[in-house]
């Protein structure tokens, strides 16, 4: 038994088998035979061996003709691995006494050679652990042949663990089989945290290295509450996290007979809930918690999902299936907030490499440059806004600029499709994302111009801080509870009043229950979370008055640092529902 | 310059085979107990950067051609010559001694075949080995 520390970004437990990915392709699809079968499956391990003792031989002969001998016998130490004697009969003792698969067998025999070496204390030595994945991979490759699983065809449950996820790699997997993720590397604003977070399963990322120790089909644990990952673990602690899986559920069960009251608080205050959401089929998540509308459809994926662009009637389609699901709720779609570094080099054109890409060419910048990639977006949205209760958010926005040019496209939109005679939604509100300090600041300026703002806290404070919080080394310095961070969410929530703008705080900030006190003391009446939130927001707005609320903000905004205003609002949500303070 | 041999009917071949300059560097055993030939031979290592990747690929590749058992042992640590995760983690510098050793059919020419590697830097080329 192994156990890892990470951050916590997804929350929830799970036990499961591993898949991993990165270091290997290979989902190892059953861990054991049957006694009868394994004579046949040591007979089917030796084909295999004897594949790759072939595969690696020619290899070793072109290196050396096309390289040099030098790199033909790099080779030549892969072929006198897998003809090791002892490492052969290893693995088919695994397979006749313990009744492994011989693809199991042979990834745990390897990976704990690997591990050795890297344990010996030797750089040298740590370095042919490499050699050895590798031969790992390649018997793998054979021994699973046709039967190789891709990600995308997953037919049982399973963890993921990976150094890390790409967009694409998440966007394209089966989901229904996926039950939770653990990554070496990314933070709590991470893709994997964010894509863990819309599938509603526990995930643990930044937990450093460790896909060396644990092989595909190991049970391993995730606990997304605490930010561990056990690989291998003992019976006693199965059964201890089942025990607190039962407890979690039974919590959750309660906080489910909340779903049909209001946010209410107990002076009578309505506040509104909607839900963050990444696909479209995550709209059965917020009415399952009672979200009384999408304040954050982000439309990334659709442009992720698929090799080629997104026309307009993939994005027609997936904003129909959400606005059909919330009908007479509002929906708000926020047009493509992606970096340049992650839209698919397919259709976008030739960029010159950003040294900074957070601030570089992302998100409504990125927009504006490829207008007819924006222009197909912003069609499909005009088109089937006449559905429903549509709004239209543009990310990003740092001056008032690019505000004006984003209003003027999608004027022109609008324009083309009268003429076109196609059906659209006329008067769209439109709305901009204040995540960039600078659109705090002129926060006066931008409510003459929209018809709402949604106050984006991730990016906000990563940029008012000038800290990433992916970065171990100055996470500590990321804190919503910085009085900065305060003070531009006050400019905010003025300028919204004094001009009749609505405010919606939709970054992770406000699916913390702790800054909900603060934020409704602050003025704010709408929140747009993460849904499985959702039950316990209700839970906190339902036991506080405005009056209680606006004395911890103004408690709150006298204090000098974040480490104090996060200790002070922790001990206020334990004052008012104990059960939700861990 | 010692030379030990214990006259020995199975590896007999061996001794006549042997080059003599090879036999004057080293202590040569063998012997026999009961049915079992058993070679033994010290060697030094020459190369620079000690016993690295490419020269225990060689003596794997090598010792896997025979049927006896044959071992290394340095220091106290023994390993087995043809397992080459096992020679992998051996800990063999440049002047290194290393005690080969052969156990059971043609233990005798396995020892003699190593001992040429050694002597020749690992400059024998293994590409038309099997």
């Amino acid at each position: 038994m192994l156990i890892k520390r990470g951050i916590a970004v997804s929350p929830g437990v799970v036990t499961g088998t591993a898949l991993l990915l990165g270091s290997e392709d290979f989902r190892i699809p059953r861990t054991v035979v049957s006694v009868d079968a394994i004579d046949t499956e040591i007979a089917r391990f030796h084909v295999a061996l004897e594949n790759v003792c072939k595969e690696i031989a020619e290899n070793q002969r072109q290196a050396a003709e096309e390289l040099g001998k030098e790199y033909g016998d790099i080779f030549a130490a892969h072929l006198a691995m897998v003809r090791d004697p002892k490492l052969i009969e290893e693995i088919e003792f695994s397979i006749r006494d313990r009744c492994f698969s011989p693809e199991f067998a042979t990834s745990r025999v390897l990976r704990h050679k690997a591990k050795v070496m890297q344990n010996l204390g030797s750089h040298y030595l740590a370095e042919r652990a490499a050699d050895v994945f590798d031969v790992e991979k390649r018997l793998l490759r054979h021994l699973l042949g046709e039967r190789r699983e891709e990600l995308t065809q997953l037919t049982a449950p399973v963890l993921v663990l990976a150094h890390n996820l790409t967009p694409s790699e998440t966007a394209n997997m089966s989901r229904e089989f996926v039950l939770g993720f653990a990554t070496e590397v990314g933070g709590p604003t991470s893709h994997t945290a964010i894509m863990a977070g819309a599938l509603e399963i526990p995930a643990v990322v930044g937990v450093g290295d460790f896909l060396s120790d644990v092989s595909g089909g190991d049970v391993v644990i995730i606990d997304g509450n605490d930010g561990q990952i056990i690989i291998d673990p003992d019976e006693k602690t199965q059964a201890a996290f089942r025990d607190s899986e039962q407890k979690l559920r039974t919590f959750l069960e309660r906080l489910e007979g909340l779903k049909e009251l209001s946010a209410e608080t107990q002076d009578g205050c309505q506040i509104q809930i909607l839900g963050n959401i990444e696909f479209p089929e995550e709209v059965d998540h917020c009415n399952a918690r009672g979200a009384e509308g999408i304040g954050l459809y982000r439309t990334e994926f659709l442009y992720l999902e698929k090799d080629r662009e997104p026309t307009e009637d993939d994005h027609f389609d997936a904003y129909c299936r959400v606005i059909n699901a919330f009908q007479g709720r509002p929906v708000v779609i926020r047009t493509l907030d992606l970096g340049a570094d992650k839209v698919p080099t397919t259709f976008r054109n030739p960029l010159p490499e950003s040294s900074n890409p957070m601030l570089g060419l992302r998100s409504i910048r990125l927009s504006l440059r490829n207008l007819d990639l924006f222009k197909v977006q912003l069609r499909a949205i005009l088109r089937a806004a006449t559905r429903g209760d549509v709004r239209i958010m543009f990310p990003l926005i740092s001056s008032l600029l690019e505000l004006r040019q984003a209003k003027m496209i999608l004027a022109d939109v609008a324009e083309d499709l009268e003429e076109q005679g196609i059906e659209f939604q006329r008067d769209l509100p439109v709305g901009m994302m204040v995540e960039v300090p600078a659109a705090a600041m002129l926060a006066e300026e931008f409510a003459r111009e929209v018809d709402f703002f949604s106050i984006g806290t991730n990016d906000l404070i990563q940029y008012t801080l000038a800290a990433d919080r992916s970065d171990p080394a100055v996470a500590n310095l990321y804190s919503p509870g910085d009085p900065s961070i305060l003070r531009l969410i006050r400019m905010v929530l003025a300028a919204g009043s004094a001009y009749d703008t609505p405010v919606t705080v939709c970054g992770q900030m406000s699916s913390d229950p702790k800054f909900i006190p603060l934020l409704l003391g602050m003025g704010l009446r709408n929140l747009s979370v993460t849904p499985y939130i959702i039950p316990e927001l209700k839970e906190v707005v339902r036991n506080i008055t405005i009056a209680q609320a606006e004395a911890v903000a103004a408690h709150a905004l006298t204090l000098d640092l974040a480490r104090d205003v996060e200790s002070y609002l922790r001990g206020e949500l334990r004052k008012l529902c104990p059960d939700l303070v861990p | 310059m010692r030379v030990a041999v214990l006259q020995c009917i199975v590896c007999v071949h061996c001794f006549f085979g042997m080059k003599p300059l090879v036999l004057a560097y080293v202590n040569v055993v063998m012997h026999v107990v009961s049915k079992t030939p058993v070679c033994q031979q010290t060697v030094t290592v020459k190369l620079e950067n000690g016993l690295h990747l490419r020269p225990q690929s060689q003596i794997a590749q090598l010792a896997q051609q025979f049927d006896c058992d044959v071992n290394i042992r340095v220091d106290d640590r023994t390993v087995n010559a043809k397992s080459m995760f096992d020679l992998m983690t051996l800990k063999a510098a440049h002047g290194a001694k290393l005690c080969l050793k052969a156990n059971g059919a043609n233990a005798a020419e396995a020892i003699r075949q190593l001992v040429e590697l050694f002597e020749s830097d690992f400059e024998i080329d293994d590409s038309s080995s099997p």
